[in-house]
């Protein structure tokens, strides 16, 4: 396990390292494959709209409120392998004091009953990926991957190693040729379970991204880098810096009313 | 000798202090009382929609720095545009945020946004605020940047769980210009074209 968490590390480093993202504008997002990226987004994209939208829409209009609760708190249940495996990883022993009592406190009801949550115990999601970038990996190139959606090298290596970190993936028979492979059948169903239970859980802020986007590539693209941004500090902006991740650029910041001249000069170094 | 000072020094501390909160209203009133007044808007049944649209403008440029942030937005591109394309592009982006956010009012069910605190970054001031739901789903957690105009302040950007708004336009709308050869134009007409969908499904 260590060996392979040096292997990635050493990896993404290495490919982050030997792409030129010095010459990127500030908070932009390394895209060097944009136009295969764009297709893939594109394909996608018509999947949400004919088959994820709408299985999103009756999800949320026939399963009442407390039964899909339950359903979003046994999926979160099933990643605590992963997470606690990643917070121990990132030594954040509080986070992994936190997972390990979440499972534990949830295990009475196979997690579909969230017990913890009331006590005070919030669950937080880790992955191999913000491991990475706690030891200092880059971002690497953005990448959309099929089905899955917006991603980077980074992430999209944390995505191996996460299925490898998952016990589930060692029980039973694992060929996925085999026509009655229950662990494949449940690993894939509870992707689409999940897939469409965070686009009902996000259903109109979804559309209305969408809706209202004038290039709803780009939007999704930058979303993504931040959200992530957020979740690798947990939260936290670092010391210096004001919210999260995105105060560098605000130092070129010219109030209306002022000299219009002064806006889009180059960042003023202080 | 020593304690005159100290004395001294406290005096001034407090002072300066008593006089900052005497003459400008805290960054955490500033916030509160703008959610007060777009929850009114939102909450308030008898005013139509073209109305309701008109106020919520007339909130947008008394309470955030509607041309510091079209600017920011624009971000290298502003110094490339012609004054006519500036004005063109000011005009649609702030329509643009009109329509947006008014038609997300019906979405409203009884949230409350609970301010927690306030500091100081370079320029601007970030306050800390929460979405509190009363169905019980966990909060949202929202940021301001705001900044000291006057003797108020206006808003610069809105952070929504770790996300920027402008961060996010900025990009989007670099991406729209860069992929139009450059051409400020084709934001503004990419802009136009939006405002006239949104129109016309009716939202």
């Amino acid at each position: 396990m260590r060996r392979m968490l040096m292997t990635t590390v050493v990896a993404t480093g290495l490919l982050g390292g030997c792409t030129g993202q010095g010459e990127l504008e500030q908070g932009a997002v390394y895209d060097p494959i944009e136009p295969a990226n764009r297709m893939v987004f594109a394909v996608n994209e018509t999947l949400d709209t004919f088959v994820l939208q709408p299985s999103a829409f009756m999800y949320k209009e026939t399963i009442p409120d407390p039964v899909r609760d339950m359903v979003f708190s046994f999926l979160n249940w099933l990643k605590s392998p992963v997470i606690l495996a990643n917070n121990v990883f990132q030594g954040d022993w509080k986070g992994a004091e936190v997972t390990a009592s979440r499972f534990v406190a949830n295990a009475p009801f196979f997690g579909f009953v969230d017990n913890a949550t009331g006590l005070g115990v919030v669950h937080r999601d880790e992955d191999f990926g913000q491991t990475l970038a706690v030891y200092g990996a880059s971002d690497g190139p953005y990448i959309v991957l099929p089905l899955l959606g917006p991603s980077n090298l980074r992430d999209t290596a944390g995505l191996v190693v996460d299925h490898f970190l998952d016990p589930i993936n060692y029980i039973g028979n694992g060929d996925p040729f085999d026509g009655n492979d229950d662990r494949a059948a449940f690993q894939i169903g509870r992707r689409v379970v999940g897939a469409v239970d965070f686009r009902a859980r996000n259903y109109e802020a979804i559309n209305d991204l969408k809706r209202t986007s004038v290039d709803y590539y780009a939007r999704v693209r930058t979303i993504y880098k931040q959200r992530r941004d957020g979740q690798i500090t947990n939260g936290t902006p670092k010391n210096g810096t004001g919210s999260t991740g995105s105060t560098g650029e605000f130092e070129e910041y010219v109030p209306g009313g002022q000299p219009a001249e002064r806006a889009g000069a180059s960042a003023p170094k202080s | 000798m020593k304690l005159a000072r100290v004395f001294a020094i406290v005096l001034f501390v407090a002072t300066t202090a008593g006089f900052a909160r005497a003459d400008m209203p805290s960054a955490d009133a500033f916030i509160g009382k703008l959610a007060d007044r777009a929850l009114a808007l939102v909450t308030d049944r008898t005013t139509d929609m073209p109305a309701k649209r008109e106020s919520f403008d007339r909130l947008l440029s008394e309470t955030f720095d509607m041309e510091g942030i079209g600017r920011f937005l624009l971000g290298r591109y502003w110094r490339l545009a012609t004054p006519e394309e500036r004005e063109a592009y000011l005009k649609a982006f702030n329509e643009n945020i009109v329509y947006t956010y008014t038609a997300r009012f019906d979405e409203y069910s009884g949230q409350k946004l609970v301010v927690d605190n306030s500091r100081e970054d370079g320029q601007f001031t970030m306050v800390a605020s929460r979405i509190v739901d009363p169905k019980g789903t966990p909060d949202v957690r929202v940021d301001w940047r705001i900044i000291r105009q006057g003797d108020s302040y206006k808003v610069v950007d809105v952070v929504i769980e770790g996300v920027s708004m402008s961060v996010t336009q900025r990009q989007e709308y670099a991406s729209v210009i860069q992929s139009n050869g450059g051409q400020v134009q084709a934001l503004i007409k990419a802009l136009n074209d939006r405002m006239e969908r949104l129109k016309s499904s009716g939202s």
